[in-house]
């Protein structure tokens, strides 16, 4: 049935021909291993190596044998290699660009003498589980091993001195119908899809639509109808051509999907871009790929897939050889055979396992009528050679013994073709293992999910195309588009279907003839895995097919699978003597591909805020810190002497980070009621009350002040991390007792200035008509007014414990409010101070910072903050835990401590009693006033009373302290009031 | 989780624009039974199938709505703001 169609391509071994993906006129130039190596446009790194002469590409994992070209399409380990810093890259999908740095991996000292393959000879030495049965006892055996193994085997290694300075994009994207793969199955999908009014997407990891047409022997078509064409190699250009014409159709090339999530949701690589592809419905046409047959030897260089070849010959213009010997059990190996004598080589030889009958009778007469050599009833036995291959031992399969060498250059396997199976299983199918096909294919269904192509088990162009229009049908409905005369398509496309089903001859051949399991023939490339290391692997009692996994690593390296899924569990079939089905595939996770963490990792969305004096901060030399997501002065040189400049002069802080919410309503004061532990609604207006949230098991959540602006306006302060959970608390509560309650968030509206010390009343005068004396502006009240002729509200807080008014006002003045005051101030000396000056102030007025004071559980109640819970309110979030709690009576509390010598404790230091750990220090700093360490420290409630000596681990000393229950400056709070 | 949610202020969103905020539990008012309060606190239901559910609309609205989500393939069956019939909470 199948035509063959005369390539005039012809070329002689040395010089390259025309490939339709390489530009002969543009040469190019790149550095393999020191030497340079020139490459066409076009060309990637294998196809140019290649080219060059080049046939030992790598070094095997464990073993160190040399490795060459095998697939020519990513699916094996063997031309992984190093460019420009970045390791293992696949050389076969790489394209070469001009001054690449390129370099071998996993040799040493080079690729072509590497001293390590002595351990080749030494495989007898290493069984498989060879690190489980040796290296268990002694212990240190095995720090010391592992450092040699690790030099030893392996990959590429990290550069210290790259860095990848490429930015990845992110975006997400959407699409009703997502394709993947944009072979013909992919391309007929999408314009199927597309003719129905869908919006398409096709993603295609190469940079050109066409799939296996693109490097495939030509063949005829059948007839289709709405497709007339009658051979496969225009068949490209028409799809594309129509492809392009579609508005409704977007081709998404270089794009990798290397992750099938929930919900259709696609995780795409393309080049520098991580894309987020949502898709109403996807369909997948990813194709299948070729297998290596196993027999000895079966990963010498020279030895390659029939389709690598024909990639090399169709794609990149190589003739890849002299002498080649083909091996294998379909009519691809004829296709191949004819595809190498149609460019100049003529010394051919097929050994096919099958018997001449089996034979597509018209590609056997165009292969005798060309003189190629054919074998019936052979196989390949072993590989002769070393770092290229010279030979052959092939034999007749009934009888080994009567085997003969054929020489070669090229030994060209085709072990049958496996489906690309990892996105659907991510999708959620089922595999069954088909005889026929020889090769696992999804069965069952997953909710709009589609697939179609040689995924799904097509062996032909016509089958590719019609399950694609077929799966398409399916995928719109899916996706709510409408198909007119529904049934009547469907049933004409099943009919065409079953029309052009191949009834395929082939023959399973017995497995155990495809897995011979003498010598050194591999199963897996990447891990250095032999066939008879799975057999005593299940000798050793790993009998099911994921412990087995884990146990001899197949499936496990780079290629994940795709070479040796297939075969592995063929051999695990064997060995256990149950069939390919019941033995079944191991799963293959996202990502498919090895995706750069810094391709997901997206830096950009880090969310950095500055307040509006942040450049005041920095022109004063602020050391700056991150807090939550802002950016604060830390100190401006030194914290103590900012401390001291507060306690006795003037100080003034950016406090613009306090969290700010605004609340309006009839219902706020009931409200805050529900939400504080404090009372709220009986507060006089313009008062200031300090309020603790809790949540409904008693424990703190966070602190700040409300102001009662008036009976329906309170303003409120969090802390500067608490805010965004405070704004989602106070909302969720709002939302669901109904109240008229209208939450806004205001700590980026205002700025907040907190100025404090004995000159703050001075400095502050100078700026307001406010009358700030005591008796007119009082101690935990407020003032709207202006100050520095700009709107404002004063909070008269006690902040440090000095007398002191929190400024807020519109953020758009903060440079220049900052300014205004620190001239003001200037005559009585005014310092900014940062955080650290902030903390030792508030530390000695014992003020608790939330979750640096307080733990998971930590309430009102142990951090000594009772007064603040008013139990005689009718319901407060956190009442009853906080009651159950009094009445059970307190295990530890919260309180001061003061170190008797000069030593100072680190926050989390231990508190140590006869030997034990009793307590712990939250807080810890030394007191400018006092010049001693002191700070807040959690202890058993026995320990809780003032003068008690307590012992603090510090650096492992256990220093003497003594326990303070009042705040260690100002205990009465007096400067607060003057 | 990698689902869309149709939040009713602004329309189909990612999760990962959302905060998620539990299932939707009746606070126990006025017991004073210690058991109510840790079972309200501390024990969910871990419903397999249909619940509803709180979500915050973080990077949109900085709204709650109610999601009935299916928890074992997380689809959203209907999204809805706060409505009367559904008061969980006295004032």
């Amino acid at each position: 049935m199948k035509n063959k169609v005369n390539a005039d391509a012809k070329c002689n071994f040395k010089n390259r021909s025309n490939g339709s993906d390489i530009d002969l006129s543009k040469k190019i130039e790149f550095l393999f291993d020191e030497k340079k190596t020139y490459a066409y446009k076009g060309d990637n790194l294998a196809s140019a190596l290649y080219a060059s002469g080049r046939r030992v590409f790598s070094r095997s994992f464990k073993y160190h044998r040399p490795r060459g070209l095998l697939c020519v399409g990513g699916n094996c380990p063997n031309c992984l290699v190093t460019v420009n810093g970045v390791p293992n890259v696949k050389a076969c999908e790489k394209p070469v660009e001009m001054e690449m740095v390129v370099t071998s991996q996993n040799s040493w000292p080079s690729l072509n003498t590497d001293f390590f393959s002595i351990f080749d000879k030494m495989g007898w030495l290493m069984p498989v589980g060879f690190y489980y049965k040796f290296f268990h006892t002694p212990r240190i055996l095995w720090t010391i091993a592992s450092k040699i193994i690790r030099r030893i085997a392996g990959l590429g290694s990290i550069s210290n001195s790259f860095i990848d300075k490429g930015k990845y994009q992110h975006s997400n994207k959407h699409s009703d119908v997502v394709v993947i793969g944009g072979g013909p199955a992919g391309m007929s999908a999408a314009l199927s899809a597309a003719k129905y009014g869908a919006e398409v997407t096709l993603v295609e990891k190469s940079n050109y639509l066409g799939g296996h047409l693109r490097w495939n022997r030509p063949t005829e078509i059948n007839k289709i109808p709405e497709l007339d064409l009658s051979i496969t190699t225009k068949l490209v250009s028409f799809l594309s051509a129509e492809i392009n014409k579609s508005k409704l159709i977007q081709v998404m090339n270089n794009a990798s999907v290397f992750g099938d999530y929930e919900n259709n949701l696609l995780g795409i690589l393309k080049e520098k871009s991580f894309i987020k592809l949502r898709a109403k419905t996807v369909i997948f046409a990813t194709g299948s790929h070729e297998l290596p047959s196993t027999f000895e030897n079966n990963d010498l260089p020279g030895i390659m897939l029939c389709s690598a070849i024909q990639k090399l010959i169709r794609l990149y213009g190589i003739t890849p050889c002299k002498r080649a010997v083909i091996f294998g059990s379909s009519d691809f190996i004829y296709e191949t055979a004819l595809d190498l004598n149609d460019i100049g080589v003529e010394n051919i030889t097929i050994v096919d396992q099958r018997k001449s009958i089996e034979v597509d009778i018209e590609l056997l007469d165009e292969a005798k009528a060309r003189k190629i050599e054919i074998l019936f009833e052979y196989t390949v036995l072993k590989g002769v050679g070393g770092s290229d291959i010279k030979g052959c031992i092939v034999a007749p399969l009934d009888d080994f013994n009567k085997s003969k060498r054929i020489a070669c250059d090229l030994l060209a396997i085709s072990g049958g073709f496996q489906s690309n199976f990892g996105l659907l299983q991510q999708a959620g199918f089922k595999f069954r293992f088909d005889s026929k096909l020889d090769q696992f294919i999804p069965s069952g269904e997953v909710k709009g999910v589609f697939h179609a192509g040689r995924v799904s088990g097509s062996e032909s162009v016509e089958l590719d195309i019609l399950s694609g229009r077929k799966a398409a049908m399916e995928a719109v409905l899916f996706a709510g588009f409408e198909v007119p005369h529904v049934e009547n398509r469907q049933k004409e496309i099943e009919q065409l279907i079953e029309n052009n089903k191949e009834t395929s001859l082939k023959e399973d051949l017995n497995l155990e003839n495809k897995l011979k399991q003498t010598g050194k023939s591999f199963i897996c490339y990447c891990e250095d895995v032999l066939v008879k290391d799975v057999k005593t692997a299940i000798h050793e009692g790993y009998s099911d097919i994921e412990t087995l996994k884990r146990y001899t690593t197949v499936t496990m390296g780079p290629c994940q699978g795709e070479m040796c899924q297939n075969t592995f569990a063929k051999a695990c079939s064997i060995a256990t003597n149950v069939d390919v089905d019941t033995v079944g595939l191991t799963t293959r996770r996202p990502p498919l591909i090895p995706v750069p963490l810094r391709a997901i990792a997206n830096p950009i969305n880090l969310v950095s805020h500055a307040t509006s004096m942040d450049r005041m901060h920095r022109k004063s030399n602020a050391y700056m810190v991150d807090i939550g997501s802002w950016q604060r002065p830390l100190h401006y040189g030194d914290p103590v002497k900012e401390a001291l400049s507060v306690r006795n002069k003037v100080g003034i802080i950016d406090v613009s980070t306090l969290g700010k919410l605004d609340i309006q309503g009839v219902d706020s004061g009931m409200f805050l009621d529900k939400l504080y532990t404090h009372r709220y609604s009986n507060l006089k207006q313009a008062k200031i009350r300090y309020g603790i949230l809790c949540a409904d098991n008693g424990t703190i959540m966070d602190d700040g002040t409300v102001t009662k602006l008036n009976d329906q306006h309170y303003f409120v302060t969090t802390s500067t991390a608490g805010i965004e959970s405070i704004e989602q608390w106070f909302k969720w509560w709002k939302v669901s007792m109904k109240q008229s309650v209208y939450i806004t968030n205001v700590t980026s509206a205002f700025s907040a200035i907190n100025i404090a010390g004995p000159d703050a009343r001075n400095t502050l005068a100078k700026l307001t008509d406010i009358k700030l004396d005591t008796n007119r502006f009082p101690y935990m009240t407020s003032i709207q007014g202006k100050v520095a002729e700009i709107d404002v509200l004063l909070l008269r807080v006690g902040f440090v414990g000095e007398v002191g008014w929190e400024i807020h006002f519109p953020s758009e003045y903060g440079e220049y409010m900052w300014d205004a005051l620190l001239s003001a101030g200037k005559e009585f000396d005014i310092t900014p101070f940062g955080v650290e000056a902030q903390r030792i102030l508030r530390l000695e007025k014992h003020h608790i910072i939330p979750n640096q004071d307080t733990d998971i559980l930590s309430t009102p109640l142990n951090s000594g903050a009772e007064w603040a819970v008013k139990f005689d309110k009718d319901d407060f979030i956190g009442k009853q835990a906080l009651v159950f709690d009094k009445n059970k009576g307190l295990d530890s509390l919260l309180v001061g401590f003061i170190m008797e010598d000069q030593k100072i404790p680190d926050d989390g230091d231990p508190v140590i009693m006869d030997g034990k750990p009793i307590g712990k220090v939250t807080s810890a700093r030394n007191s400018p006033v006092f010049g001693k360490g002191f700070g807040l420290v959690s202890l058993p409630i026995s320990f809780a009373k003032e003068d008690t000596p307590i012992f603090i681990r510090v650096n492992g000393e256990n220093l003497p302290a003594r326990v303070v229950t009042s705040p260690l400056y100002d205990p009465q709070g007096e400067k607060l009031k003057l | 989780m990698a689902f869309l949610i149709d939040c009713p202020n602004c329309g189909v969103r990612d999760v990962y624009e959302f905060r998620f905020g539990g299932e939707m539990v009746a606070r126990p008012e006025n017991s004073t039974d210690r058991n109510d309060w840790s079972d309200y606190y501390y024990f969910k239901k871990n419903v397999v199938g249909e619940q509803s559910e709180w979500w915050y609309h973080a990077m949109g609205c900085r709204n709650w709505l109610i999601a009935k989500r299916n928890t074992v393939n997380n689809a959203v069956i209907s999204t809805s703001v706060y409505g009367d019939s559904e008061i969980l909470h006295e004032k």
